[in-house]
């Protein structure tokens, strides 16, 4: 055992405040190593846990396929109703399903259809309450069987790229609300987990063992980094083979970095409470902050991207993460360990 | 014997009183109202910005009798021949969305029409024959008392987390129970208590709103209190069993907002239909009155009354549930069942899920579709994902005993003759039974393709995936499931997994594999069904329902192997 591992030495060298100083030997690694792997499998053990890594990325995906499905059918449904027998053959020639009614322009303000044909006078009308590629196919059709003085070609539309531009509006809200609820999630499993474990006194016997207490912290930034990270990825992976997500890497960066923090967040504001303080004010302070700071990446990306937990909101206004929120990650792990260090926990 | 009423309005108010005094004294309390007014006081303040008042009219200023006049619209830029008459609308240029050829008629072609081109191109001159309208139906856009509504739900988190499981860990609810109070009165208390908090809280937030003009009063202040009050009920249910805060506090979070969202969206469905049973829907309908989305007299009424017998419902059961005593500090109900049905749905999801696009009419997102070699990557991982949790989660399972016999067959023979029997099959074969929609067609053949891949030799990327999409099936229902429900059981979740429109055409071949894992272990059927996708991929095989056929030899085979590793029954023998 080296001088640091020694407890009565650690004890001996105490700090200003009473409190053992911070001593880091690189034998402690393999301390850190061994209680982070025992932190993981606890974490994994844990059904909130499990049902947290689950949840984000399930509902997520379950959501934009049932959505996807309902919307297409509607919006595919090759249905126009008529009043003018004339115009029948044409349309169902072009794959329409007609409905001859008496009033297809009420039908169609009622709401029960998309596009409707009725003549006025000499004049053919189609009234369409969606614009899509029916409704043009539709017109084309109409202007063809009038004669009009100018007709409608609909070419094939243009083929998109999966890594697509324009829809990185609708696929990064997607990625940034799975990085934000891993975030959310972060923060309980960080406060949780440790309150869990001081009220039920595994805390105590943990912090029994002979080594340093900053490896307590270390090891669960080290056990929330390796249970959210691969499940954020995964998640955001099954979001992306939905709907192909606009630069999924820089979501996955930003978002990881934004959930190891939040869990970071969680474990200091819950070992800076006094233990007869219960659960939900840590809790919930440390829900503010974490939304907080995104809020303010949002409004400042500019500083934001430089910061993690502060890059997912920048990530949300579409500036990507920048590397530099990598030391100052390793630079807050750091503090928030030593931090837990100086404290008795009570 | 003279019956004790159910509820009395003095204990209700007591417990109330009690659970309030409880969690709202000295600095937890200034905290949480700190909190709550600093999210509900901006969402009820800050103006929407469309419905800012106009802004002052600009000074005006006498201009130059040449410049007035309306402006001269700008010209739109299109490809092709632009005829004369529209000279002065149209310019050409060589990238443009709209391409003009012809004059009479004139062909204009266009994926799109903005209806500044449909106002230039009705300048054409010629009699008018044809038109086209658009109609923007009425719909109204929830008001600012959804977020109000939500919010003021979304502070009850920790509050809920410590009215009954915090109560259960400090083992103060069986004092509570003992009291000379019913279970009525001790619910009822509680959700009074939070209910009347989070309304009073809200009400100020709607104040402010009616105040700064962000939203004019109407029948959405009655929907407020009606979906908290549904909500606090539906979230005291939720944690009716938890004995611990944590777990407590995750309940609510986690499955409140997906129900009263998914109530919502059920409501919405149904109110074309039927506007006032929409509005009966429990935590849907009192959340879109809330929104401001329902207002007529029946909706109104109906709300209220399904919201009353709601509450009530759902109160008395949590009531009678109080005295279980079978709690859980997490909810932990995952089994291998439950595991296994997730796993599915991810499979499902990731495989066969962007398939969905194909439906889209004229192709429009065909290309928006994820090619199936990366779904089955992804599908791969999150199969993976599942079988190492459940690992974690249940590391030592009871080993199988075998009673086993001498043979001098090697293992890797008898694995490699049922992988090609099998790769003699082919892909896994299209027997379904009906024609269904084009896009589940397409779900129904991607899942297929990824079960057995026949992409091994496209790439080396192709081949990396394939790999990871059968060792994820492998692992999670030849190792995983099937040492926790059995081979025969994994075999059939298996196929409903890879074919879930025809289970059968791949049963007997699921059977095999199952077989051989569970003679010899998962990485035998790892090896065997890689040794099939390799065949698949070479393109041999048959269809249909001779490769069924052959399945059923390979089925043949391994239940021979099963016998040979087992040994033979007992009963059976002479």
């Amino acid at each position: 055992m080296s001088i640091a591992d020694d407890p009565q030495e650690a004890g001996a060298r105490r700090g200003s405040m009473g409190l053992p100083a911070v001593r880091i030997h690189p034998s402690n690694l393999r301390a850190l190593a061994g209680m982070s792997v025992a932190i993981i499998v606890r974490l994994l053990r844990e059904g909130l846990v499990v049902r947290a890594l689950a949840w984000p990325g399930l509902l997520t995906a379950l959501s934009m396929f049932i959505s996807a499905s309902v919307t297409i059918a509607w919006r595919s449904n090759p249905v126009i109703y008529v009043s003018d027998a004339s115009v029948v053959e044409p349309l169902k020639a072009a794959d329409f399903q007609v409905f001859v009614v008496d009033d297809p322009e009420a039908t169609l303000k009622d709401g029960r259809a998309e596009r409707a044909v009725w003549r006025e006078g000499d004049k053919l009308v189609l009234g369409v309450t969606w614009g899509g590629s029916l409704s043009y196919k539709a017109e084309s059709v109409l202007r063809n069987l009038t004669n009009e003085r100018w007709r409608l070609e609909v070419p094939a539309p243009q083929k998109r790229r999966r890594d697509n531009v324009e829809l990185r509006p609708v696929t990064g809200l997607l990625a940034g609300v799975v990085a934000l609820l891993f975030t959310l999630y972060g923060v309980v499993i960080g406060a949780g987990s440790l309150y869990r474990d001081r009220s039920s006194g595994v805390l105590e016997s943990d912090l029994a063992l002979p080594v340093p207490r900053w490896i307590h912290a270390a090891a669960r930034i080290v056990a929330l980094a390796a249970v959210l990270g691969p499940a954020l990825i995964v998640s955001l992976f099954i979001v992306d083979g939905l709907l192909p997500i606009y630069r999924l890497y820089h979501w996955m960066f930003a978002g990881f970095f934004a959930a190891v923090l939040g869990g970071t967040l969680g474990v200091v504001l819950m070992a800076r409470a006094n233990s007869v303080r219960g659960f939900s004010g840590p809790l919930s302070q440390a829900l503010m902050v974490s939304m907080g700071l995104i809020s303010l990446g949002y409004w400042s990306p500019a500083v934001g991207r430089f910061l993690p937990l502060m890059s997912l909101g920048s990530s949300f206004s579409g500036n990507a993460a920048s590397l530099w929120i990598v030391p100052v990650a390793v630079l807050i792990a750091a503090v928030v360990s030593v931090d837990f260090h100086r404290r008795e926990l009570v | 014997m003279s019956r004790r009423p159910l509820l009395r309005i003095g204990r209700l108010l007591s417990v109330a009183r009690y659970e309030v005094r409880n969690h709202m004294s000295g600095r937890p309390a200034l905290k949480l109202l700190g909190v709550a007014a600093a999210l509900l006081l901006p969402a009820g303040a800050i103006p929407t910005p469309r419905i800012r008042p106009p802004a002052p009219p600009p000074v005006v200023v006498q201009a130059d009798p040449d410049l007035l006049g309306p402006p001269r619209p700008p010209k739109i830029a299109a490809i092709g021949e632009i005829p004369v008459a529209l000279a002065d609308r149209f310019e050409t240029a060589d990238r443009a969305n709209i391409e003009l050829h012809g004059e009479n008629p004139l062909i204009v072609r266009a994926v799109d029409l903005s209806p500044e081109t449909r106002a230039a191109l009705e300048t054409l001159d010629g009699p008018k024959r044809f038109e086209t309208r658009n109609f923007v139906l009425p719909g109204r856009l929830p008001g600012r008392s959804l977020l109000i509504a939500i919010l003021a739900i979304s502070l009850l988190t920790g509050p809920l987390a410590d009215a009954l499981p915090g109560e259960r860990a400090r083992r103060t609810l069986e004092v509570l129970l003992t009291a000379g109070i019913t279970r009525g009165e001790l619910i009822g208390g509680k959700w009074l208590a939070w209910t009347a908090s989070a309304t009073l809280t809200a009400f100020v937030a709607a104040a402010v709103a009616c105040w700064r003009g962000v939203q004019a009063p109407g029948w959405w202040l009655l929907g407020l209190p009606m979906f908290i009050g549904s909500a606090v009920a539906f979230g005291l249910w939720l944690v009716r069993l938890v004995d611990d805060v944590v777990g407590g506090s995750a309940a609510p979070m986690r499955v409140l907002p997906v129900a009263a969202g998914a109530m919502a969206a059920l409501s919405r469905a149904i109110s074309g239909t039927s506007p006032v049973a929409a509005a009966a829907i429990p935590l849907g309908g009192p959340l879109l009155i809330a929104a401001d989305l329902y207002s007529s007299p029946g909706q109104i009424v109906a709300a209220s009354v399904s919201t009353a017998l709601f509450i009530t419902a759902v109160l008395t059961k949590t009531g009678r549930e109080l005295d279980r005593i079978d709690t859980y500090s997490s909810p932990t109900r995952w089994g291998a069942a439950g595991l296994t049905a997730v796993a599915i749905l991810l499979w499902w999801l990731t495989v066969g899920g962007p398939g969905v696009w194909g439906a889209g009419s004229g192709g429009v997102a065909t290309d928006l579709i994820t090619p199936t070699v990366h779904s089955m990557m992804v599908g791969g991982m999150a199969l993976v994902s599942c079988a190492l949790i459940a690992l974690v989660r249940e590391p030592q399972q009871k080993a199988v005993e075998r009673t086993r016999v001498r043979h001098r067959v090697p293992p890797v023979l008898l694995i490699s003759l049922v992988a090609a029997v099998l790769g003699a099959s082919g892909p896994l074969p299209k027997l379904d039974l009906s024609p269904v929609l084009p896009a589940v067609d397409l779900m129904l053949s991607r899942l297929r393709d990824a079960a057995v891949p026949s992409t091994m030799f496209v790439s080396l990327a192709a081949a990396a995936c394939a790999v990871m999409s059968v060792f994820g099936q492998v692992v999670l229902f030849r190792g995983v499931v099937a040492t926790r429900l059995g081979w025969i059981t994994a075999s059939v979740l298996w196929c409903v997994a890879v074919s879930p429109w025809a289970p059968w055409s791949a049963l007997a071949a699921s059977l095999s594999l199952g077989a051989l894992a569970e003679c010899y272990g998962w990485t035998a059927a790892f090896l065997a069904q890689l040794l099939w996708s390799l065949v698949a991929s070479s393109g041999f095989g048959t269809e249909g329902v001779a490769s069924l056929a052959i399945q059923m030899i390979a089925l043949a085979i391994a239940s021979g192997v099963l016998r040979v590793v087992r040994g033979v029954p007992s009963r059976h023998q002479l």
